[in-house]
């Protein structure tokens, strides 16, 4: 039987790819322990390379240490909604 | 083929990649790297060669890509997303009969569609968000976690210039990445430093990395895939420090785009 996230997560998923960003958030949230569990999971991915940076191909930079403690404090940028279907990616593996 | 490898404001990375790269993959590779990768010298350059096949990168938003020092290269005329590069149509049907890899964020959105559904390209790789790269730690050396989702995306080329379909370069392409997302993952690069990073970039960037247009189209006979093992690390070619005017139109476009 497929645990109870992974249905979550998939809808998630839908979301985010339609570019329904806000909406996804919002999906996301209404799990708290779900939405705390992938936040965290992001954070500790973006903490385990200290003093990194990432950039795109308009010449955008941020720190892992910003983007981390940005999603600490429940801000999001865009770039964080490219991490968090990461994120969903690296969860519906684990989680079979 | 027609490589265009500006190498300021942000890429640097992918231009250096791409002008070690091309020379392995493609004998007859033409390439305007630097300050040679403007819009004349590239519309000079498809009117004289008459390439089936060119490579782009640059900035790029939903309506536009540009060459160096931003300089708008083929825009669609929406001005209300951008005023400066989208203010009128550019080089539109630059592209008609030819297969083209836009290596820019967001093309994939708006530009490239329309140049397969309204100008005739033939077919068309791009992103249709942000794509995403590890930046050096020292600000110079391109090691493997930098080089990584380059290599991944760059898979289209060698693939194209071996005689593969626009659809089995795709193919190439998505594998690539899941080859790449493995090694940080499960394999050998998992203990290397940044891989938790670089593991999310690679499975953000496979996201966005679409095909547009003819998946039969070709460029060249079939050949066997060239040896491209680029030497690794290499040292960013380039670079100058400014600010991107269209920064300024980030907000525009994600409100546009982004829910």
């Amino acid at each position: 039987m497929a645990h109870p996230w992974i249905s979550k997560l998939n809808e998630v998923d839908v979301l985010l790819r339609a570019g329904r960003y806000n909406d996804a958030l919002s999906k996301l949230r209404s799990d708290p322990n779900l939405y705390n569990y992938v936040v965290q999971n992001m954070i500790n991915a973006l903490l385990n390379y200290p003093g990194g940076r990432i950039a795109d191909l308009n010449g955008n930079v941020w720190s892992t240490r910003q983007l981390a403690s940005m999603l600490q404090r429940g801000q999001w940028l865009p770039v964080h909604f490219n991490f968090l279907m990461s994120e969903i990616d690296i969860l519906k593996r684990q989680l079979g | 083929m027609l490589y265009l490898l500006p190498n300021k404001l942000g890429v640097e990375i992918p231009s250096t990649v791409m002008n070690h790269l091309a020379p392995m993959i493609d004998p007859n590779a033409t390439i305007l790297f630097g300050e040679e990768a403007t819009t004349e010298n590239a519309i000079k350059a498809i009117q004289e060669l008459n390439p089936p096949y060119v490579f782009t990168t640059g900035h790029g938003i939903p309506c536009a890509t540009t060459l160096i020092e931003n300089e708008p290269f083929v825009s669609l005329q929406v001005p209300q997303m951008n005023a400066r590069v989208c203010d009128k149509e550019r080089n539109l049907s630059l592209f008609k009969g030819r297969v083209v890899h836009i290596h820019s964020c967001w093309c994939g959105k708006l530009l490239a569609p329309t140049l397969v559904q309204k100008y005739g390209a033939w077919a068309v790789f791009a992103h249709d968000d942000e794509f995403l790269f590890l930046l050096p730690k020292d600000g110079k050396t391109i090691d493997l976690p930098v080089a990584a989702p380059f290599l991944a995306e760059f898979t289209v080329d060698i693939s194209m210039l071996s005689g593969s379909t626009a659809g089995e370069a795709q193919k190439a392409r998505e594998h690539a990445y899941d080859r790449w997302i493995e090694y940080f993952y499960h394999g050998e690069g998992r203990n290397i430093e940044g891989a938790s990073v670089v593991l999310r970039i690679l499975i953000a960037d496979k996201a966005i990395s679409k095909l547009y247009g003819d998946p039969t189209a070709t460029v060249t006979k079939k050949r066997p895939t060239p040896q491209a093992k680029l030497s690794l690390p290499l040292e960013v070619e380039g670079g100058g420090k400014g600010i991107s005017p269209l920064l300024l139109a980030i907000p525009i476009v994600l409100a546009m785009f982004k829910g």
